[in-house]
């Protein structure tokens, strides 16, 4: 019988309680299924080594949520920098390989949504990510970006401005 | 009744400069944007059984790793318990001429070759010897004469064998 450390089984429990909602938060940024799949991974693996520095002082999800948005701006800039393109061009490549991609069954409309939430400058689609999918609250954003709370409105109410009018225009 | 009562209407709560001027905008926006936007997976799919298998994964990545790591530390140790045990052994048999013995196991001649083929010039300059024969006043040559030295021998001498007998 192997009996498993407290922070086997605390790792565990993270696993079972956070993987669909950090994979859903990493998959709108990175859209592909297999890139969100090693961001999701590389977030758990960094989640269990750094187990014993969590000193409790924010929630475990904000934690959680910290570690994966770095892993997936991480992962965006290493992508761009290999394919030689700016952080908006690999965004409209990203959207752009949608239709082939085999985990998107979207119609017309959700590839005209993802267009729009993707024209949007890495800081707003965090924002908008987090506050209208995630459904975090402002102040726990603040904390996993570590931005002020002002700054964030701003950024949340530019963003549903410039969707909102990219897909009435379009 | 009391001052602190007459205002009981006044809370304290307060409002950003300007809310109440935007909130027709914002709810607006975001009921278009509840409208065109529902809170749903969007299109995105997911393989079947994907989170099912996901913890196995992610433990496969991390134990491999843990085992890799207890074998190179282990194969470390060794490694230097080896080069340890190789050393002393090299000190005590390989060099023979650096055995540990005690000071009275010493003979004249061994402490006199170690001063005369690599002890004592190393330590001490021509320049301190010099200073040391002027300063010491028995090797003082001016002011011992040789009878003095000759007679003091045969005095030393004929005690010791008096002493001996």
């Amino acid at each position: 019988m192997t009996s498993k450390k407290p922070d086997e089984l605390v790792f565990e429990d993270l696993i079972r309680d956070y993987k669909e909602k950090l994979y859903w938060h990493i998959r709108r940024m990175v859209i592909s299924h297999d890139d969100t799949d090693d961001v999701l991974q590389n977030t758990f693996i960094k989640v269990y080594k750094n187990l014993g520095n969590f000193k409790g002082e924010s929630q475990v999800y904000t934690w959680l949520y910290r570690i994966a948005t770095n892993e997936t701006i991480t992962f965006l800039n290493k992508r761009a920098k290999t394919l030689k393109l700016s952080n908006e061009s690999l965004q409209q490549s990203l959207v752009s390989n949608l239709t082939s991609d085999p985990y998107f069954d979207g119609d017309a409309a959700q590839i005209k949504l993802q267009e729009a939430i993707n024209q949007l400058p890495p800081k707003q689609k965090q924002v908008f990510i987090m506050k209208y999918y995630d459904d975090l609250q402002y102040n726990e954003i603040a904390k996993i970006l570590d931005t002020s709370e002002g700054a964030l409105k701003a950024s949340y109410h530019h963003a549903v401005k410039k969707i909102t009018q990219h897909v009435l225009n379009n | 009744m009391k001052e602190s009562w007459k205002n009981i209407k006044k809370e304290g709560y307060k409002v950003p400069s300007g809310y109440f001027d935007d909130f027709e905008k914002n709810l607006k926006e975001e009921i278009l944007l509840q409208t065109i936007l529902k809170k749903d997976q969007g299109g995105f799919t997911i393989p079947d059984g994907y989170f099912d298998n996901l913890d196995t994964q992610i433990n496969a990545r991390l134990k491999p790793k843990n085992k890799i790591f207890t074998l190179e530390k282990s194969i470390a140790i060794g490694i230097v318990m080896s080069i340890a045990a190789l050393l002393v052994v090299a000190l005590l048999v390989i060099i023979p001429g650096r055995r540990i013995s005690n000071f009275d196991d010493l003979t004249f001649t061994s402490m006199e070759e170690y001063l005369s083929e690599d002890g004592i010039q190393d330590y001490i300059s021509n320049q301190d010897l010099n200073e040391i024969e002027a300063s010491t006043s028995f090797i003082d040559k001016s002011s011992v004469s040789d009878d003095l030295i000759f007679e003091y021998l045969d005095n030393t001498i004929i005690e010791d064998d008096i002493t001996d007998q």
